[in-house]
């Protein structure tokens, strides 16, 4: 069974917010050619949990895609870290 | 009392002579106050009131030897004060004879630059700090060049080190020079021939007094019964420390012909001294303005005026003659406009201020018109914090965007982005307001005043009118000279009067009555 939007939303939340903590994740990110849709997904998943907007499916779509996207990239870098240890 | 640490309060004079027990009613009343620092400068203070200060109390006469004596005995109190302890008018000879040998040189050269300092080695320990390869020189340094009777000798060994830049102060030693008060005519013309400049301000003479400064101590007795709170971003809330207004202290400081006096209807015709401190005591509390501008708002063609730009939150009036001035300034140097002062809710309670942000501004203030995400993050704000707040100011107008990404805003939607907005933004990015306070019961008016105590006001604003170097306080006396012109209550012979001055804005204001 999936997560609720909520879960999957507060999940993007966190991931966003430990970017900037993640310099090695931001640059990667911010490197990709999808970065902007990327970003946009955090912001909504963000927006949606302040109560700024209702989403509808295909928003619903666009945060699940996002936090797939936002996971790898940050079980990337937990790999790389393995990797060097 | 500006630009002075210690001065003589004429009427608290008057009151300690004629009434003295209303006097220790007073100095107990702001010796119980928030105020009660405000007796360290005054002359007239008691020592029962001083001694309570502590260390903030050392540098007056009244200061009692017994309680300056337990700062010089102990060690711990005499390490942490020693700078106050210097400034005490009560030391002996033999108290500075002790410590002008101490192993620590800021002691060691307050001792020696004292009044019964020895001259010789003082000349000598100074030689030693120049010549010395260290490459900060102690505090004492700085403080003996701007606050040290400097004979020749050691004025020419300062002079001949003019250009160095002391480690505890930002301008040179000549710069230092010139903030002495005790430097001789003949060392002044020095300074000016051999070129040493003053540190450039281009604003210290024009807001002399204007800045902080020190009313008469006197004045606090009116200061609870009109409501001003002195200070800057103090609270009203302190002047209930004052305790009730006194009228009885209020009557006898009118009847000795204290400025404020004059300006309460009720209180006898006294006449008032005309000095520029009795015209600070009067305009820097805003009591002129409240005088003037609370009756000329009646007018349909007077208001209260406020707006910021920026590094400044201007308070003034809109009026098609007295306000063409403040309209047609730069905003953000306009403060300098006669009668315009800074807007501060704390501090003036006949007025009440607003201060909306509107959601333009705020989405204008988080996204700095990029048209991106990646632009805002990167370029704008520098870090990935607050995206929701970034992306619904980025798509607020974007409706193309809510249908791609399938989305609607909520009516939380402005509530977020001002919230985030507000976070970082500068004041004067807020639609600013003001008005009359409706709940304020304003005493102050000018049309309820004798003729006398008008006459006396004009006399005091030409006082400042006349001032000979461009100033603030010159510039709002004008403004209020003008206000005055404009006020249907002002007697036929003020007109006269204001027209005699020949001033072109006063003219123009008669001209359109």
């Amino acid at each position: 069974m999936s997560e609720t939007i909520e879960i999957v939303a507060q999940r993007l939340r966190d991931y966003g917010n430990s970017l900037d903590e993640n310099e090695g994740v931001a640059e990667e990110l911010t490197s990709r050619e999808d970065a902007e849709e990327l970003l946009i997904g955090m912001g909504m998943a963000d927006a949606y949990l302040h109560g700024a907007i209702t989403i509808y499916p295909t928003g619903e779509k666009h945060i699940r895609n996002t936090l797939v996207e936002v996971q790898t990239l940050f079980e990337g870098l937990d790999d790389d870290e393995a990797d060097d240890e | 009392m500006p630009n002075s640490n210690l001065y003589s309060d004429p009427f608290l004079k008057q009151l300690v002579t004629k009434e003295p027990k209303l006097a220790d009613t007073f100095f107990e009343n702001v010796s119980k106050s928030k105020f009660s620092e405000k007796l360290a400068h005054c002359l007239e203070s008691p020592s029962w009131a001083l001694e309570k200060l502590g260390k903030e109390g050392l540098k007056h006469p009244n200061y009692p030897r017994a309680k300056l004596d337990q700062f010089l005995n102990s060690p711990d109190l005499f390490k942490e004060s020693f700078w106050e302890i210097f400034e005490s008018p009560n030391l002996t000879p033999d108290d500075i004879a002790k410590y002008s040998i101490s192993e620590n040189p800021n002691v060691r050269g307050s001792a020696l630059m004292h009044e019964f300092g020895d001259k010789d080695r003082f000349f000598d320990f100074m030689s030693d700090l120049l010549a010395s390869t260290e490459s900060e020189l102690p505090t004492v340094f700085t403080r003996a060049c701007w606050s040290a009777t400097l004979d020749d000798r050691l004025f020419q060994l300062l002079v001949n080190s003019h250009s160095r830049i002391p480690s505890t102060y930002t301008g040179t030693i000549g710069e230092l020079l010139w903030r002495n008060k005790h430097l001789t005519e003949d060392q002044k013309a020095f300074l000016i021939l051999a070129g040493i400049e003053k540190k450039t301000d281009a604003n210290s003479d024009f807001w002399d007094g204007l800045g902080p400064t020190e009313h008469y101590l006197s004045s606090f007795a009116y200061f609870s019964k009109l409501g001003f709170v002195p200070g800057y971003n103090d609270q009203v809330e302190n002047l209930k420390s004052l305790g009730s207004p006194n009228s009885a202290v209020i009557d006898a400081l009118t009847s000795s012909g204290h400025p404020i006096g004059l300006l309460l209807a009720e209180q006898k015709d006294v006449s008032t001294d005309v000095s520029y401190d009795a015209l600070f005591d009067l305009i820097e509390p805003h009591f002129l303005h409240r005088l003037f501008w609370t009756e000329l708002c009646e007018r349909p063609d007077f208001a209260i005026y406020r707006r910021n730009a920026y590094r400044t939150d201007d308070l003034f009036i809109e009026h098609p003659i007295l306000g063409r001035e403040f309209e047609n300034a730069e905003p953000s140097d306009a403060t300098r406009v006669g009668g315009v002062f800074i807007f501060d809710q704390a501090g003036e309670p006949w007025l009440a201020g607003t201060e909306e942000l509107s959601i333009d501004s705020a989405i204008n203030e988080i996204t700095s018109y990029e048209e991106t995400m990646m632009d805002i993050c990167e370029h704008v704000r520098g870090n990935f914090e607050d995206l929701g707040a970034c992306f619904i100011a980025l798509t607020r107008y974007d409706e193309e965007a809510q249908l791609k990404y399938g989305f609607a805003f909520t009516e939380k939607v402005d509530d977020v982005i001002l919230e985030v907005a507000t976070a970082d933004i500068d004041s004067d990015q807020y639609d600013v307001s003001a008005e009359l306070n409706p709940n304020w019961n304003e005493i102050l008016s000018w049309k309820a005043l004798s003729d006398f105590k008008k006459e006396q006001i004009f006399e005091l604003l030409v006082h400042g009118h006349n001032i000979p170097t461009d100033s603030k306080l010159k510039n709002d006396c004008d403004h209020f000279l003008g206000c005055m012109a404009l006020h249907e209550a002002t007697p036929p012979h003020l007109l006269k009067k204001l027209k005699e001055l020949n001033m072109p804005i006063v003219n123009e204001v008669l001209a359109s009555r």
